[in-house]
């Protein structure tokens, strides 16, 4: 249906451009927000509400807010806002917990114990987006991004990284500047910008003519509007300010007042004492009730609004412009704002509100409004608005005398608020110079774990020791110390594994002692990857009894997650993505961020294993949309380990290189030991791929020796030992090949662990090819290719196939290495893994025979490509090489095999028999 | 009879106005002559960067051009008197004013 501006819109002068943009953007299919940028008062809003007009008439549900410029908002007023007309009813398809949550933090509802995950909010309002996108054309409009709420700003980036494509489209309007947040997130659905520059002249006269009824001579016109630059508000604020401008020889005076930044401030200046004291109020108190200022000024509100100084929004009241109340408040001095901030606090009826006000106005410590910010902040954080929660909290501290018996739990929980914001660096400035002031005991131990939280590894383990010296007595934080040192130890550190087993193992214990399920979820969390390192099964019964439902979380709860990893080392790769999917499912329903990321992570980390790169590479996506919290450094290093391993599996040394060399200079600033093995390993296999052997022994002995020495014994947690036999034993040092290939078929045997098993039998297949090269060894490596086919291990499939050809070629059994190294190929090939395509290929041209056609390396890689039809040039550019070489290849390649043209070539090619390639 | 430069504002995008403009101008200072008021419409000059278009007239009184504005159904616009210096003769100019003397 074809968008018109309606006529009864108040007239946009000078504006017709834009709004002929505003309607293409709300008739197009293919633009999914527009952001109107430009400088204050440049008429953005004007645009924005022309645009929510057009919409609405267009038969669009508008769903739109107007946050206020001001220090500070209630959480979640923007989103409030948002869907204040969406009324019960069509929340009902939105899946339970989701809608919870969303109601919650919508103050519909209230919070129970236990916060709301703020993703779950986050991914209920994606979805109801989505449904109600789908009944009719959906348009989100924020004007001033900038002044959104930050809770509302995070939560609605959220859903518009999730809603793909669909109509849904967003009218934003932002002050020149950066990008908000929210566009960041819109950047998938297309963003256009709006850029609004000044009115022209023309524009400029007609503005001042029609709205304050000046006639300006041309030249004083051209002067005003050079000033201003074509800004309608400040033209029109000069206009006003100097009604004599009529006459021409006041251009002087002109030029005085143009400087923009003091238009607003001498207006300002310009008002009487009661008047500025209205508008101050006004400008200190968001969403600020007319009543309530009413109680406050008396009838200097009516005044103001008849001005034009304040506008009426409904009930509210705001000053009219940003521009304005920022000058209102410049010209205010502290002592003023507070004074006012009390007599808000005493007019404003909601209680949140007035508490705020309370805040601001107080001066120095204040028993009894402390405690009530206290309580006000565990509201709010029972809301999930945890960063109101945070400010409160900090407000409650400040106001705190210094011999309250209540400071030393303000403090510990306002760090405990700050480590769940992610904000480490407040925690350590705030706790690290207050913690000897703390009583001994259960005080400074928490206050060493929350420093613990904030510090790198090495000051952690410290945190940690000093917490438990102060933690006799206390169970629940023992169990928390003991559990952190394990994880540390045994998934950070990948080191003294059978230590950090024990570890957890008394934290259990402690766990037990203080009857608490979360305490028991923390201790189990850690003993279960404890023990799948030691290669060790675990029995939920045998422990005591593990209670899902007690569970906080997936994330630390759920002892499923390191089964299905461990099921992935294993080797049973249908079993971990059933585990796996079935867990995710769970976590995305529930909106838990934190699982959500881990548990895409293990997904990709499964699929690299089983071969399938475009799942992996899937998950990893995936894993990226979860990332928007976490701490850079740590991202870098994971991102680049997980692409380290995929271009290993792809065989591209290169981008494995590049890759590796990214996730080590991140790691640097992470110190996750566990990336840096599995890099070692993606490095490993790409030096196996260009048969640098002692390179690729030496880095995947690293990480064996390292395995080992820690206590590690799943062989599958690193799988390195097939491979590092394979190098060791094409160095021709079978000896330490049978050193290792011993002990991993020791663990693989205990463990029956299927991998392990595999990977023995493959082993000792090459290890008895290389004493006695023969038919049976080759037959084994085939059987072997089987069973990792079996068990859904392709790659490994692949790669024996590989080898089996190899062998099968050393003992110059033409047709037999040629079928295996073709199956290889193919096998590769349906991985996407076309490095290792090539080097299938490449094996197979090797020492073939003159009769068949005999093409060298080099002459069946010119080959291939011409058979694809790419001219000598694109050849010679691709391989990059000369374009005579190429010329030279291509005679001999002809000459060989008995072909005259590119396309008798291509059909010999691929004829099969005889052929060079698939 | 004087001359009068009448200022109007049109958006840039709208060019094609400018044209229907001035035919309505011309057609208008026609019918007000015809009725007793002369009023005679010269030319426009449209500046797109400033979206200023400027119609030249003469007249007796600057209300005569205001009426002929009117009767031409063009927007609220400025008046303001104008001085025209004489155009550059033409070749049909010379022609005339050779044929005279």
């Amino acid at each position: 249906m074809p968008v018109t501006l309606s006529e009864a819109e108040p007239r946009a002068i000078g504006r017709e451009a834009e709004l002929a943009r505003i309607t293409t953007f709300l008739g197009r299919a293919r633009v999914g927000a527009l952001v109107i940028a430009g400088a204050p008062g440049i008429g953005k809003t004007t645009i924005w509400e022309a645009g929510l007009g057009a919409a609405r008439s267009a038969g669009w549900r508008v769903l739109a807010t107007r946050p206020a410029e001001s220090e500070w908002q209630l959480p979640f007023t923007a989103l409030t806002d948002l869907l204040a007309e969406i009324d019960i009813g069509e929340f009902q398809d939105v899946p339970a917990p989701q809608r919870d949550a969303l109601e919650i933090v919508l103050y519909r509802a209230e919070p129970e114990a236990t916060p709301p995950e703020l993703s779950a909010a986050s991914v209920g309002l994606a979805r109801l987006l989505r449904l109600l996108g789908a009944r009719q054309p959906l348009l989100v409009a924020v004007d001033d991004v900038a002044w959104m709420d930050r809770p509302s700003l995070g939560t609605l980036a959220f859903a518009a990284r999730r809603l793909g494509d669909g109509p849904i489209r967003f009218l934003l309007t932002r002050r020149a500047g950066e990008q908000s947040e929210l566009e960041r997130a819109l950047a998938q659905i297309r963003v256009e910008q709006l850029e609004l520059d000044g009115l022209t002249l023309g524009a400029i006269r007609v503005l001042l003519a029609e709205r304050l009824g000046l006639n300006l001579s041309r030249r004083l016109l051209r002067r005003l509007h050079e000033a201003v630059g074509g800004n309608p508000l400040l033209a029109l604020e000069l206009g006003r300010h100097a009604p004599a401008l009529g006459d021409e020889h006041d251009e002087v005076s002109l030029s005085a007042l143009a400087g923009a930044e003091d238009l607003f401030g001498d207006r300002v200046a310009a008002l009487t004492p009661p008047m500025r004291r209205t508008l101050l109020a006004a400008a200190l108190s968001p969403d600020l009730a007319e009543v309530e200022l009413a109680a406050l000024a008396g009838s200097g509100v009516e005044a103001a609004l008849a001005s034009g100084l304040l506008v009426a929004a409904g009930q509210r009241v705001r000053v009219s412009h940003p521009l304005l109340a920022a000058a209102v408040r410049g010209r205010s001095s502290s002592e003023e704002r507070r004074a006012l901030h009390l007599e808000l606090a005493r007019s404003v009826s909601d209680p949140r509100r007035r508490l705020h006000h309370a805040a601001l106005g107080s001066r120095g410590p204040d028993a009894e409004l402390a405690a009530e910010l206290a309580d006000a902040a565990a509201a709010s954080l029972a809301r999930g608005a945890l960063h109101d929660a945070i400010e409160l909290a900090q407000h409650a501290l400040r106001l705190t005398p210094p011999d309250d018996a209540a400071l030393p739990e303000r403090l510990l929980s306002t760090a405990e608020l700050l480590v769940a914001a992610g904000e480490l660096r407040a925690v350590t400035g705030l706790l690290a110079p207050r913690i000897h002031k703390l009583p001994a005991g259960r005080p400074r131990a928490r206050a060493h774990l929350l420093l613990g939280e904030a510090a790198t590894f090495d000051a952690h383990e410290r945190h940690l020791e000093l917490a438990l010296g102060e933690a006799a007595g206390e169970p629940d934080l023992v169990t928390a110390a003991l559990s952190a040192k394990a994880v540390l130890l045994a998934l950070n550190r990948v080191e003294e594994i059978e230590r950090a087993e024990a570890l957890a193992r008394s934290a259990l214990a402690a766990a037990h002692d203080a009857a608490s399920p979360a305490a028991e979820a923390q201790a189990l969390h850690a003993l279960v990857w404890a023990r799948i390192l030691r290669g060790r099964t675990f029995d939920a019964v045998a422990t005591g009894g593990y209670d899902e439902a007690a569970a906080a979380s997936l994330y630390v709860g759920a002892v499923e997650r390191p089964l299905a990893v461990q099921r992935a080392w294993r080797g049973q790769i249908a079993e971990s993505r059933v585990l796996l999917g079935r867990l995710l499912q769970v976590a995305e329903e529930r909106g838990e961020a934190r699982s959500c990321l881990v548990l895409h992570l293990h997904c990709c980390e499964l699929e690299l294993r089983a071969g399938d790169l475009r799942a992996a590479a899937a998950s990893l996506e995936a894993w990226e949309g979860w990332t928007a919290d976490e701490a850079p450094a740590d991202v870098d290093t994971i991102r680049s380990r997980c692409r380290a391993l995929i271009a290993a599996v792809r065989g591209r040394p290169d981008e494995v290189a590049y890759w590796a060399d990214a996730a080590d200079a991140a790691n640097a600033a992470s110190g996750f030991v566990w990336d840096r093995l599995d890099v070692l390993r993606a490095r490993g296999i790409a030096a196996l791929q260009t048969a640098q052997l002692p390179r690729a022994t030496a880095y995947l002995q690293r990480v064996w020796e390292h395995t080992s020495h820690a206590g590690i014994r799943d062989p599958g947690a690193f799988p390195v030992g097939g491979d590092l036999a394979e190098a060791l034993i094409a160095l021709g040092k079978p000896h330490d090949a049978s050193t290792v290939v011993g002990w991993l078929r020791a663990l693989a045997e205990e463990q029956r662990h299927p991998w392990g098993l595999a990977t023995t039998r493959r082993c000792d297949a090459l290890l008895a090819l290389a004493e006695h090269p023969d038919e049976t060894g080759v037959a084994c490596l085939e059987a072997v290719a089987s069973e990792y086919s079996d068990l859904g291990l392709h790659f490994e499939a692949a790669r024996t196939l590989l080898a089996a050809g190899r062998a099968a070629r050393r003992q110059r059994r033409w047709a037999v290495a040629r079928a295996l190294l073709e199956r290889a190929a193919v096998a590769f090939d349906e991985l996407d893994a076309d490095g290792w395509v090539g080097v299938a290929r490449a094996n197979v041209g090797r020492r073939e025979s003159p009769r068949r056609g005999g093409l060298t390396d080099a002459e069946h890689r010119v080959a291939g490509l011409a058979a694809d039809g790419l001219s000598n040039k694109e050849i010679a550019a691709h391989l990059m090489i000369s374009v005579s070489t190429v010329e030279t290849h291509l005679k001999r390649i002809y000459a060989k095999l008995g072909v005259g043209s590119r396309t008798q070539l291509a059909r010999r090619l691929t004829s099969g028999e005889g052929s060079t390639s698939g | 009879m004087r001359a009068y430069l009448l200022e109007l504002y049109v958006p840039r995008s709208d060019a094609d106005a400018v044209e229907d403009g001035a035919e309505r101008a011309r057609r208008a200072a026609e019918e007000l002559t015809a009725e007793g008021t002369p009023v005679r419409y010269i030319r426009s000059v449209f500046v797109p960067e400033d979206e200023t278009c400027f119609c030249l007239y003469e007249a007796a009184a600057i209300e005569d051009v205001r009426a002929a504005a009117e009767r031409a159904g063009l927007p609220d616009g400025r008046i303001a008197e104008a001085v025209t210096a004489p155009t550059a003769p033409t070749a049909t100019h010379e022609k005339e004013r050779a044929r005279r003397s």
